[in-house]
This record gives C-alpha cells, sequence and structure tokens, in this order.
C-alpha cells in the first residue's frame, strides 16, 4: 500500500484525483498549501508526492526545493496550469520526475504515478539482471539476448523493424540519428522515397513506449535533424 | 473644320500659294519700279536722261565733224577702210570705235571718215544743219531742209520758228556763246555740256591739239559721260584735272534759256567765224538709236502702268497669307499646344545665321553673274532687261527656292516663339540667359532664407563680425609697423579659429555617431552634450528629447503588448483549474454511468467540449504570444525536408482516417534552413491539420518543397481541395477566429492559420493562403542556411 501526497489548492482536484488513485488502490494523503504538504511529509512517509505548482503559503517549486534539500528522495510529480516549456524545465530541475499540465486526463495521470512508482520501488534491484546486452533508459530497459522490452517493468510488443530501430536509437543514447540514417541503418539499404516511413514507424514505437505519445519521455524528436532517445529526468 | 484648316495639305498649299503671290509681286515689282529707277517721273521720253544724252552726244559728234570739215577734211568715199565698213554694218559699237581708234583731238582721216558716216546715215532721227555766218557754209543732214520745208514751208522759218515744236531740239551760237534747248533733260542739256561742242566748232583742230586741258576741262565735267570714254581719256592724259580758265575767253556773258517753250527767235549778230547749230530729234523717221530708247522708255511705261495693280494686289495678297500662315504656323488638330518638327531644335542661333547667310545669297549672286556673265551695272540690266527676257524663268526659280527656304527658316522661328521655347532652343539662352535666371533665383532663395533665420544666425554674424574687427585689427597694427603686436594677434586669432573649429567638428562626430546608433534602433543611447559648443548643444539637446519620446513610445507599446500576453497567460490560467475539475469529475461521472444510454451520451459530449476548450485556450496563448513576438525563438540549420517527413509522418494517420492520399515532392537533396525547429513544426503541423478539417474525402493532398532561384527562401506548398466552397478572401481565411466554413461546431478555433503566419514572420519567412476555385494552397517560405 503506497502512501501518495496530493497537494493542490482546488480542494475538488485533490477530491478528484484521491477517487481515481485509491481506485488503482493507493492510500492518499491530502494537502491544500505548501505548509500543509510540508507537514504532511514530516508526519506521514509518502512514497510519492504530486505537487501543484501555484499554491498559497508556499509553493510548488519552493516545497519541492525543501524536500529534496530534506533528503526525500520519493518522485514528486508536478500538476500544474502552466504549460510553458520553461516552467516544465524549472520544475524537472529543481527536482521533480515529472510533469503533468492541467488539464489531465486521469488516467494519464494515472499512468505516470504508476511508472513514477515502479522506477522509485525497483530502483537497484535491476543492474543485477543487466547482461552486456541489456540497455536501461529511465524505465525503459531492452535486453538484447532475449530480444525483451519493458517499460516501468511492463513488457513492449514491437515489430521486428521497430525494435531494431528502437535498439539503433538506444544504442547510441542521447545521438541523433536522421531519418536517412535510420532508414538505410534498419533496412541496410539508401532510401530513397523512404518519405515518412521512419516516422510512422517512430510513431507506432512511442505509441507502445510512452504514456503521452504527443509529449514524449524517451524517444524525442529534434525537428528537421531526426530522433533520439534520451531520458528527462 | 479645325481639322482642315490645321491639315498638312492645307498648310502645304497655302505655303506655295504664298510662294507664287510673292514671286508675282516682286515680278510684277520689278517690272513696275523699272520705269521710275531708269527714267524717273517724266512725262515725255524726251525728258529722260537716257535720250537727252544720246542727242547731246550726236551734237556733240556734229561739232566734231563740222570742226573737221572746216579744217579742210573731203569726203573721198574711196578710202573709206574696212573697219568703217563694220562700223556701219553695226558689227562694232560705236563706244568701241571712239574710245579705241583715233582720238579726236589729233586730227585724222579715221575719226573723220567716222563721224562722216555716223551723221550722213540716210535716213535718219537725227537732224543737224551748221552754218558759218562768215563764209555762209553750210553742214546738213541730207534730209534736214526737205524736212524743214514740210514743216514750215521754208527753211528759214523753220529755222527761226519751227524748229522749237519739235520734241527735242538744240541751238547753238558760237558767237555769243548763247545756247538754246527744249523738250530735253535739262541736267543734261546745259550750258557747261554743250560748252566743249561749242569750242570745237570754234576752234580749228590744230589749236585744240596743242591745248588739250582746255577742253579736257569741259569734257569731264560731265557726269553723263560715258564710261568707256572717261577710261580713254585718262589713260591718255593722265589724272589730272585741276581745272583752267579759259584762256581768253568770251564767255563773259553767257546765258543760258533753256526749257523756253516761246523764245524770242535769236537774232544772230554773228561775228566773222561764228557758227550756228540748228539739231533736233526727228520722230521716227527709222529705226535708230533713238527710236529703240524711245520704244524701251516706252515699254517700261507701259510696264509700269499695267504692273502697278498686280503688284499691289499681290502683295497684299501675299502680306495676307503672310499672316494667316503664321497663325496656323505650329497647330496641329490632333496635338494641343505646338507642333514642333525636329528641326525646330536646332539652335536659334544656326537659324539666324543661315537666315541672314540666305538673305545675302541674292547679293552675291546678283553680284557675281551681273560681273562675270553680262559685265553690266543693275541700271544697265534694268535699261536692257527685255534683252535678258529668256533668264526670267531662272530668276523665278531662284526666288522660289530662296522663298521656300527662307521660309521653312523664318517659321520655324515662329513656332518656337509661340510654344515658348526659344530660350530653350539658342544658345544664348540656354547657356546664358535660363542659367543666370536660375543662378539669381537660387542667390534670392537663399537670401530669403538667411533673413528668415537672421534671428538665429545672429551669434554667427557676431562671430563672424568680431573675427573680421579682430583680423582688421591686426591689419591695421601692421600697417602702424606694430609688428610684433599683429602677429601675436594675429596668431591669437587663427588659434580660437582652430580650436572653434576643432570643436565644432569634435560636436559633429559626436552627434553623428549617436545619431546612426539612434536610426539603428539603439534607443537608450543619448547624445553627450557636456562641454559642446551651444548652438550644437541646443542641436543635440533636441535630438536626445526626440529619442526620449520615442523610447518611451517603445516601451510603452512594447509594455502593453507583453501585459496583454501576460494578462491571456493568467486568464488561461485561471480558465484551466475550473476547467481541469470540470473533466475530472466528467470522467468521474462517466465512470459512475452504464455505457450505454442517452445520460452516457451527453457525458461524453461534455467530455469532448471540456477538451475542445482546453485546446482553444492553447491556441489563444499561442496565438498571442505569436503575434506579440514574446515567444522565444532559437534558429539552427536543418533539413526542411527531414522536418517535413516527420511532421507528414506524425499525420499519415489522420490523413488516412480522412481518406486523403498524400503526394510528396520532396527534392532529393537536403534543403538547409536557418529556422526555429519545434516553431516550423508547428507551423507545418497546423496546415497539415488544417487539410485534415477541411479537404475533401478521397481527394489528393500535394506537399511540396520548392526552391525558388534567387530568393534564399525555401517554399513549402500544400495544396488541397476544399470540402466545402471557399467564399472568403485569402486574407479574411488568415485573420483570427475565421474558418473555412462559418458554423463553429467544427473543431478548429480559427487560428490555426492565424498562428502559422505569425509564427512563419517572426522567423523571418512568410506564409499565405492561395484560392482557386476549390484548390486551396497553404504556401509557407523558410529563409535558407547561407
Amino acid at each position: 500500500m503506497y502512501q501518495i501526497l496530493v497537494c493542490d489548492d482546488d480542494k475538488e482536484i485533490v477530491e478528484a484525483i484521491r477517487i481515481y488513485l485509491s481506485g488503482e488502490g493507493y492510500q492518499v494523503i491530502a494537502a491544500y498549501n505548501g505548509r500543509e504538504a510540508l507537514e504532511a511529509v514530516h508526519k506521514e512517509t509518502p512514497h510519492l508526492a504530486i505537487l501543484d505548482i501555484m499554491m498559497p503559503e508556499m509553493d510548488g517549486l519552493r516545497l519541492t526545493g525543501k524536500l529534496r534539500e530534506e533528503g526525500y528522495a520519493f518522485p514528486i510529480l508536478f500538476l500544474s496550469a502552466k504549460t510553458e516549456d520553461t516552467d516544465k524545465i524549472l520544475g524537472l530541475n529543481i527536482g521533480a520526475d515529472d510533469y503533468i499540465t492541467k488539464p489531465f486526463r486521469p488516467l494519464e495521470l494515472v499512468a505516470r504515478v504508476k511508472s513514477a512508482l515502479r522506477r522509485y520501488t525497483t530502483f537497484g534491484s535491476l543492474p543485477e539482471e543487466e547482461t552486456a546486452q541489456c540497455y536501461t533508459i529511465g524505465g525503459l530497459i531492452i535486453n538484447d539476448d532475449t530480444k525483451e522490452v519493458t517499460v516501468d517493468g511492463e513488457p513492449v510488443r514491437l515489430t521486428p523493424t521497430e525494435y531494431s530501430m528502437l535498439l539503433l536509437l538506444v544504442q547510441n543514447k542521447g545521438k541523433v540519428f536522421s531519418t536517412e540514417q535510420i532508414f538505410s541503418a534498419v533496412w541496410n539499404e539508401p532510401s530513397y522515397g523512404a518519405d515518412n516511413i521512419v516516422a510512422v514507424h517512430i510513431r507506432h514505437i512511442r505509441e507502445k513506449i510512452e504514456i503521452n505519445p504527443r509529449e514524449p519521455r524517451y524517444l524525442k524528436v529534434v525537428w528537421g535533424l531526426g530522433y533520439k532517445i534520451d531520458w528527462q529526468g | 473644320m479645325k481639322r482642315i484648316i490645321y491639315s498638312g495639305i492645307t498648310k502645304t498649299v497655302l505655303a506655295f500659294t504664298l510662294i507664287f503671290c510673292c514671286c508675282v509681286a516682286v515680278h510684277y515689282g520689278f517690272l513696275t519700279l523699272r520705269a521710275p529707277i531708269l527714267y524717273g517721273s517724266t512725262d515725255t521720253v524726251y525728258e529722260t536722261r537716257q535720250y537727252s544724252e544720246l542727242f547731246s552726244k550726236y551734237v556733240e559728234r556734229t561739232a566734231v565733224y563740222v570742226r573737221y570739215r572746216e579744217d579742210g577734211y573731203e569726203l573721198s568715199s574711196l578710202d573709206i577702210d574696212s573697219e568703217l565698213a563694220l562700223l556701219l554694218n553695226g558689227e562694232v559699237t560705236d563706244d568701241d570705235l571712239e574710245g579705241s581708234l583715233f582720238n579726236v583731238y589729233e586730227p585724222n582721216e579715221t575719226a573723220f571718215y567716222y563721224y562722216h558716216a555716223k551723221l550722213n546715215e540716210e535716213p535718219t532721227n537725227y537732224q543737224y544743219y551748221v552754218e558759218n555766218t562768215e563764209n555762209g557754209k553750210v553742214y546738213a543732214s541730207a534730209d534736214f531742209e526737205r524736212y524743214a520745208i514740210e514743216k514750215s514751208g521754208s527753211l528759214e522759218a523753220f529755222l527761226s520758228s519751227g524748229i522749237i515744236n519739235e520734241n527735242i531740239y538744240i541751238i547753238l551760237n558760237t558767237g555769243n556763246n548763247r545756247t538754246m534747248t527744249g523738250g530735253g533733260n535739262s541736267n543734261v542739256l546745259n550750258r557747261s555740256n554743250l560748252l566743249w561742242s561749242m569750242d570745237f566748232l570754234r576752234r580749228p583742230l590744230s589749236e585744240m591739239a596743242e591745248d588739250l586741258h582746255y577742253d579736257y576741262n569741259y569734257h569731264i565735267s560731265d557726269d553723263s559721260a560715258h564710261t568707256n570714254d572717261m577710261n580713254h581719256l585718262e589713260s591718255i592724259f593722265g589724272p589730272e584735272d585741276t581745272p583752267r580758265t579759259t584762256p581768253g575767253s568770251k564767255s563773259g556773258e553767257i546765258q543760258i534759256e533753256k526749257n523756253e517753250m516761246k523764245v524770242e527767235p535769236i537774232t544772230p549778230e554773228p561775228p566773222n567765224g561764228t557758227y550756228l547749230l540748228y539739231a533736233f530729234v526727228a520722230n521716227n523717221l527709222v529705226a535708230d538709236d533713238f527710236t529703240v530708247l524711245s520704244e524701251n522708255i516706252s515699254s517700261a511705261k507701259n510696264d509700269f502702268n499695267n504692273g502697278l495693280q498686280i503688284t499691289v494686289f499681290y502683295a497684299l495678297f501675299s502680306i495676307f497669307l503672310f499672316i494667316f500662315c503664321n497663325i496656323l504656323s505650329g497647330k496641329k488638330s490632333t496635338e494641343k499646344g505646338i507642333h514642333l518638327h525636329f528641326y525646330d531644335r536646332i539652335f536659334v542661333e544656326f537659324i539666324i545665321a543661315a537666315l541672314l547667310a540666305w538673305f545675302t545669297i541674292p547679293f552675291f549672286s546678283w553680284h557675281i553673274v551681273s560681273k562675270r556673265y553680262w559685265e553690266t551695272s543693275v541700271t544697265q540690266f534694268l535699261t536692257d532687261y527685255p534683252k535678258y527676257s529668256q533668264w526670267v524663268p531662272f530668276f523665278h526659280g531662284c526666288l522660289v527656292l530662296f522663298l521656300l527656304v527662307s521660309g521653312i527658316l523664318y517659321f520655324s522661328l515662329i513656332r518656337r516663339i509661340k510654344a515658348k521655347n526659344i530660350l530653350h532652343s539658342s544658345v544664348l539662352g540656354r547657356f546664358i540667359i535660363l542659367p543666370l535666371g536660375k543662378l539669381f533665383r537660387y542667390i534670392g532663395k537663399n537670401l530669403k532664407e538667411v533673413y528668415h533665420f537672421l534671428p538665429s544666425l545672429g551669434k554667427t554674424f557676431l562671430y563672424l563680425g568680431g573675427g573680421i574687427i579682430w583680423f582688421g585689427i591686426s591689419i591695421a597694427l601692421f600697417l602702424l609697423d606694430l609688428t610684433i603686436p599683429a602677429l601675436i594677434l594675429l596668431i591669437l586669432g587663427a588659434f580660437l579659429c582652430a580650436i572653434i573649429c576643432l570643436r565644432n567638428m569634435l560636436d559633429r562626430a559626436r552627434i553623428s555617431e549617436s545619431t546612426a546608433q539612434m536610426s539603428e534602433g539603439n534607443l537608450s543611447i543619448r547624445i553627450p552634450t557636456q562641454s559642446m559648443l551651444p548652438s550644437n548643444k541646443n542641436l543635440s539637446e533636441n535630438i536626445n528629447q526626440i529619442c526620449n519620446g520615442l523610447h518611451s513610445a517603445v516601451e510603452e507599446q512594447t509594455k502593453s503588448e507583453r501585459m496583454k500576453t501576460e494578462l491571456i497567460t493568467n486568464v488561461s490560467h485561471d480558465i484551466k483549474t475550473p476547467l481541469t475539475s470540470i473533466i475530472n469529475y466528467i470522467e468521474l461521472i462517466k465512470n459512475e454511468l452504464p455505457q450505454e444510454g442517452a445520460v452516457a451520451e451527453y457525458a461524453e459530449i461534455l467530455s469532448q467540449k471540456s477538451w475542445r476548450l482546453k485546446s482553444l485556450i492553447d491556441d489563444l496563448v499561442e496565438a498571442s504570444k505569436a503575434a506579440s513576438g514574446t515567444m522565444k525563438l532559437e534558429p539552427i540549420r536543418f533539413n526542411a525536408v527531414e522536418l517535413l517527413r516527420q511532421a507528414v509522418g506524425d499525420f499519415e494517420e489522420h490523413l488516412t482516417e480522412q481518406n486523403l492520399i498524400l503526394c510528396m515532392e520532396l527534392p532529393d537533396t537536403p534543403v538547409n534552413v536557418l529556422a526555429d525547429g519545434a516553431c516550423t513544426h508547428r507551423i507545418i503541423e497546423n496546415m497539415l491539420s488544417n487539410v485534415c478539417k477541411y479537404a475533401l474525402s478521397g481527394t489528393r493532398v500535394f506537399v511540396s518543397l520548392d526552391l525558388p532561384e534567387n530568393t534564399g527562401l525555401a517554399l513549402l506548398t500544400v495544396k488541397n481541395t476544399s470540402a466545402s466552397i471557399l467564399t472568403k478572401t485569402p486574407e479574411e481565411l488568415l485573420t483570427r477566429f475565421s474558418r473555412g466554413n462559418d458554423d463553429r461546431s467544427g473543431e478548429g478555433s480559427g487560428l490555426g492559420l492565424s498562428i502559422a503566419e505569425s509564427l512563419a514572420e517572426l522567423q523571418g519567412g512568410n506564409f499565405y493562403v492561395e484560392i482557386d476555385g476549390d484548390l486551396f494552397k497553404a504556401k509557407l517560405t523558410i529563409p535558407l542556411a547561407k
């Protein structure tokens, strides 16, 4: 039974989140401003926190900073109406693990919570399994021996083409591959008339490994240059 | 009417009519004027100078002839030599003979024969009768007596009274030096002209030859003497012309009675050795010199009488036509104002020079022609005019040519005057008068300006005046031989000048540097005004003031833009918070409800619309940011083809859902552009989502990337067939909240294209829409990377 701290100055939102998370079997600690949330963390032992950024008393950013200062390592998810990239980057840099914008889809929220919890709780046990042919990026694990791909422990079914594309990107983590490079590497022939085959496959891979394909966490697009695998955290 | 009058044909006809009239006027004018010029306004032929001269010449001949006879020369018809025969046949003129064959003063037979032949031609109009009262010898023309008897009944009666009824006559009395003439020209038939004849009658030839000058005096006093005679005399006697008084002259009481119609009969009481000479011209007895002359004269008179009216008429008509031509000149029915021909642009001076040169041509040509070919003077030409009748067409031709050319030149000047172009098309005007006018106007304008700015220029003048006084004092000191103070003063002045100039230059440099920065958009810069010259300081402070105003205006503008965007962003936050609750609770409701049923449907609609509200808000924020320029772009160099593939790949499924067939025409080589990748993707995304929303299902969508030459831009075109009729203009489609179809139930926010346009402009490209029937084209240009 994981305890999840939910903090938002809008009580209805906290209540709604509580309903969803309770449905998934999590225990929810509710707080309505930063100070309450801090007190709750001191009192209880939450395994994850969902924080609004704009809150009275103490805002989410300062609260996160304080929590990380005090040595709490549990995942923190921001939940904010601020949708600017700068806000997201600031939030993640300050120590948050994920950034969810309002309004959110309840299922996405639950998925992200699960993902974060799984990474947090299984962290440290995975390297034992890792062989030379095993690649880990965040919650994404590719075992090239068994050709298995898991995201946050959940197995993902990829076609052979998708698999070899993902493998290429994972093997070169952070490196940007253009569609032509990917094409010639995967199909072993120069790309003419390749057009958008690569882009379509990338899209399919993303739908399988990402919680929200429109806001990918692993497989990222660099517009005009190509694609790369990276972990945002 | 105007068209007819102004037409070229009318003008040509008019011009040639004018020339014709002028020719006629000149022709008849010439004929008309011939008589008065040559013969004066005399009533009869005999009174003309020419006639009287001829007559007096014959009288002289008579005198010479009689003198020869008196001196004992006798006629022997066998001795007439061949040259005289020639003379009498009319092949050698009188003048030739008298000039070259003999000298009257040296008694010789040739002369005698000549005179004899001349005076005793039969019949003749010239009649003479000379009587030596001493010995009663009479020399008379053959017909004289018969004529006298015919006229007056007897010789005596004719001599004493009848002779004065003749048209022209002369009576000389050498005894008392009295003469009497009638009917002739009094300027010719006067005493001095007749004295020569009387002398010749009176004195023997030997005496005459000894004392040549005696006669010469009389002879040259006659200005009507023939040129050839004059030349001859000069060549023989030299140029001396001192008049001599007649030695032992008996001409003390000379009486001249001329033109007396009624005279007392001369009662000759002649001393011994006196002669009486009677001479007259009988009319038209025979065709000889007199008749010819008389006919010439009367024909000239006829010409005068007949030609005067014609001349006047044609002259007046010519003047009328000329005035008319002046009015018509340069007018054209097709043109307003004055039409100028190409030669109307030649400088006026050349035209005038040509005109003057052309005017001199008749005089020169007359001079050359008359001297070279006819060897005749104008008077002679006029006299003998009938002789030159075969030349008349030639003269007319010359006249027409003359009139034509001078007319062309003249009317060119007239047209310029009418077109007020005369100054422009003349050397004097263009290079002297007009530039001078401009110069004066320029000076006037500047003086006016100086006057206008006099108050603010006061200080400058003060400095100037001070400088001049300073300099003046230095000069004065020099003149007073105070060299050293003068030098000190001058050097000081030069230093002052140099300092002021340098300061001024520095100030200018500061101003120009600062203003250059300002004009580049750096409005926070200010011109440092400390230690500037007062006038420059004033100028700089004004510029700074302007810059302040501009700066605050720009600040205000950007501030308000930022505030607007901030407002929209904040509002969007405030809307999103309740929206989050709405969405979440709708989800909860949906979870509580059974999957089927009307309420479930309602909940589903609520869910959809709330999400749509979310995307509307996002779009609104983005549009506001893009339009206000607060969005920060990070332009990088990337491959537009790659981006296009990525973007289209994301849309593949949407397009397939809408049953749209995608046709891509991309270059094989990378197209490197310089732009913000995410931003460009957003534009393309908007374009493609626009296609998904509005394209007709089952049609093709064309995406192409071109590189138009020399633009430095990549051109992306997305073409699709619109599902509904496109009623809006491209401009309307690009305005915010505008959609292809006006019902607002569709998915679009109406912001997509507007955002695309703003973003495209932000990264230095362009976004526009073209509509061709149902064909909708969205075009995006992206700056190429260098």
